[in-house]
């Protein structure tokens, strides 16, 4: 199945799902037609701080409005590495039993009490994004991570070959931070598909340890000034991404020399991707995770059973595939042009 | 080792002051030259062991990744001599980054942009010393009161996103160099130099280390308290703010989270230059080294490999060292 027809399927399969959803609710509450709105729900992602949340937060509540709703909250800690703040955010919700919970785990094991105890309650839970440790949840929509690492690495050894004629030298890697379940697993596809490569030299792997300020900037820096002759550079997410990028721009690093990809867009990033001064930006689908994540809750909360585990994709944009609809479209999630759905009023 | 050394501002508000003071300054001088003989021996161990370390490129970076935390632990060292504290300061960074940006984005001319964030700064400043002051708040409550209005309101105002803005020269100037030394440096050293002198050759400034050493006699010799502090909160803030310009330059757009636990640094900054919490003590250039010993330090070890957090443990391994030989040896003199 190719990108579009998969997505297509995911949005009709979603979509009739939750119709039937909503049908079996309005039945069980003796044909009332505004039953749906008492479908209570809380969508909790890490933290709202990032475009890429944003993206996801919308996708909720999009879905949240056409279906009609009650939402109790969207929410996040005040940062992806609040592990205790999201902790208590959950536990909120709960004390609330709502009849589904949408999550983005900060964690995979410290969240995992707080997930059973939902479950345990009743409540059901769809995990988005990154997974947790455990099976007490109904459906997990979410990028296939370790794919995602493996297409980052094939990225930029196409992106090095094309610079230095071969996919040859040195390369290094930042990590935003070490035990993050969606990371770990980007990392090691990552590391995995440079088995193909076995020309590329892996030299340092630098942990960010969560800091969204300058330490993201200053690991690449310094790893610039110990391997001067890097060929390639590799981010695992947005805020390492833009470190890198912000290294690379500080050091004067030639870009006809060094390659750089890494995940998740922001205008700044794009803008460098045009220019040419990033050479891959690992697209996911947050607003896909959003929007289903609700869907899935709806199915699971009227007793559908829903499947365990939902892929939602990812592309590997480039300088040259930038201006295609479907990059565009993940590009501005916001726009929803790729969704197929009208801007709800 | 200098022996009867006796200098807690009780003390020395109580005594005549010319031979404590000298003694003072030996002190500090010796702490200082303590904190030196450090950073020169890692500055040796780094050149022979860390690849790269003595490049041009890699000092470059060095004073580029030291001068925004350097400006705050400037404002900082001059809140911490008036006995005071301002945990605000990596929050007000956030508040004047995401303000320059948001301007910027809304094609302000740079020039205002600055003015206007400069201006924001002076006025939580001001705004914090008028609490501690006229409201007769400790610093510490004001300052982590202020720390989350300001956080909370940098999220609203982004929207809890970056805020990106399409400003080449703005960014240019985080990433260009003068003179081979970078722009960003530049700026520190003209903030270090300026409020050094300031500090140390005003009248106001002179009038900080006396709130710090006593308030009430400081009051009696006819100091103005009340200016004085909220002297100390505006310069904190306004280098704040300038912090905020400079870290947005740098990152290319407006980042909410920007500064956060930045407070914390300026203050380790300060105490490891020998300011301390206590009030009347401190430099801009201790600071300025004390800075300079985290940055290097950091560096260092990354350059070897280590994993970045253990830089942060020896940071604050070498702050609990550095005050404990500070109150041992008052001990020692206080017992002879």
């Amino acid at each position: 199945m190719d990108e579009r027809s998969r997505r297509q399927f995911l949005q009709s399969g979603a979509s009739a799902g939750a119709a039937a959803g909503a049908a079996l609710l309005t039945g069980c509450a003796s044909g009332s037609k505004s039953s749906l709105g008492s479908v209570r729900f809380a969508f909790i992602v890490k933290t709202p701080n990032s475009d890429y949340w944003q993206a996801c937060l919308t996708g909720g509540k999009n879905a949240a409005k056409q279906f009609g709703l009650d939402a109790l909250q969207f929410t996040g800690a005040n940062s992806e590495a609040n592990i205790q703040g999201q902790i208590e955010i959950v536990e909120d919700a709960i004390a609330k039993h709502p009849a589904f919970i949408v999550l983005a785990p900060t964690a995979a094991t410290a969240l995992v009490p707080s997930i059973e105890k939902a479950h345990n309650a009743g409540i059901k839970v769809v995990i988005v994004d990154s997974a947790a440790n455990t099976n007490a949840y109904d459906t997990f929509l979410a990028t296939d991570n370790h794919a995602a690492g493996m297409l980052a690495a094939r990225t930029l050894a196409e992106a090095v070959r094309k610079k230095t004629g071969s996919p040859a030298g040195q390369i290094a890697y930042s990590t935003f931070l070490s035990g993050v379940g969606s990371l770990s697993l980007r990392d090691r596809g990552f590391l995995d598909a440079l088995k193909a490569y076995p020309a590329l030299q892996l030299v340092a792997h630098k942990d960010a340890g969560g800091d969204q300020s300058t330490k993201p900037i200053s690991i690449v820096a310094d790893t610039l000034t110990r391997f001067p002759n890097l060929v390639g550079y590799f981010a695992d997410s947005l805020i390492t991404l833009q470190g890198a990028l912000t290294a690379f721009r500080e050091n004067h690093v030639d870009s006809k020399k060094i390659s750089l990809v890494g995940f998740d867009p922001s205008p700044q990033l794009v803008r460098a991707l045009r220019s040419g001064s990033v050479d891959g930006i690992v697209l996911q689908d947050p607003y896909q995770m959003g929007y289903g994540g609700v869907a899935y809750g709806v199915l699971a909360a009227a007793g559908v059973a829903t499947p365990k585990n939902i892929d939602t994709g990812v592309v590997a944009a480039t300088p040259e595939n930038v201006d295609a609809p479907q990059i565009q479209g993940l590009l501005n999630p916001m726009s929803q042009r790729h969704m197929g759905f009208s801007q709800p009023a | 080792m200098t022996p009867s050394i006796a200098n807690t501002g009780a003390e020395r508000g109580a005594a005549p002051a010319s031979r404590d003071d000298r003694r003072l300054a030996l002190w500090t001088a010796m702490l200082r030259v303590g904190l030196l003989g450090i950073i020169v021996v890692l500055f040796i161990v780094f050149s022979i062991t860390a690849q790269g370390f003595l490049s041009a490129q890699n000092i470059e970076n060095n004073a580029r990744q030291m001068a925004v935390v350097g400006i705050l632990a400037i404002g900082e060292t001059f809140v911490i001599i008036t006995a005071g504290i301002d945990l605000s300061v990596g929050s007000l960074l956030g508040f004047g980054g995401i303000l320059a940006a948001i301007s910027l984005s809304n094609d302000l001319p740079i020039s205002l942009t600055i003015a206007f964030v400069l201006a924001a700064g002076l006025a939580v400043g001001l705004l914090n010393g008028a609490l501690i002051r006229y409201g007769a708040l400790p610093p510490f409550i004001v300052t982590l009161g202020m720390l989350g209005i300001l956080r909370g309101l940098t999220q609203i105002l982004g929207n809890g996103q970056q805020v990106a803005f399409d400003v080449p020269r703005f960014v240019n100037f985080a990433s260009d160099s003068f003179l081979r030394v970078p722009n960003l440096f530049w700026i520190l050293l003209a903030a270090g130099i300026v409020c050094g002198i300031f500090l140390q050759f005003t009248r106001r400034g002179r009038y900080a280390y006396a709130v710090g050493s006593n308030v009430e006699s400081a009051r009696r010799a006819g100091v103005n308290v009340g200016a004085t502090l909220l002297t100390v909160y505006a310069i904190s803030g306004v280098l704040a703010a300038l912090g905020g310009l400079l870290i947005t330059a740098r990152q290319g757009q407006g980042d909410p989270n920007a500064g956060t636990g930045y407070e914390l640094d300026a203050i380790a900054a300060a105490v490891l230059g020998g300011a301390s919490l206590f009030g009347a003590r401190g430099t801009i250039a201790g600071t300025f080294l004390g800075v300079l010993l985290v940055q290097i330090m950091t560096n260092g070890l990354n350059l070897l490999n280590f994993d970045p957090q253990v830089a942060r443990m020896l940071e604050g391994a070498l702050i609990i060292a550095f005050v404990f030989a500070d109150q041992h040896r008052k001990r020692l003199a206080a017992a002879a």
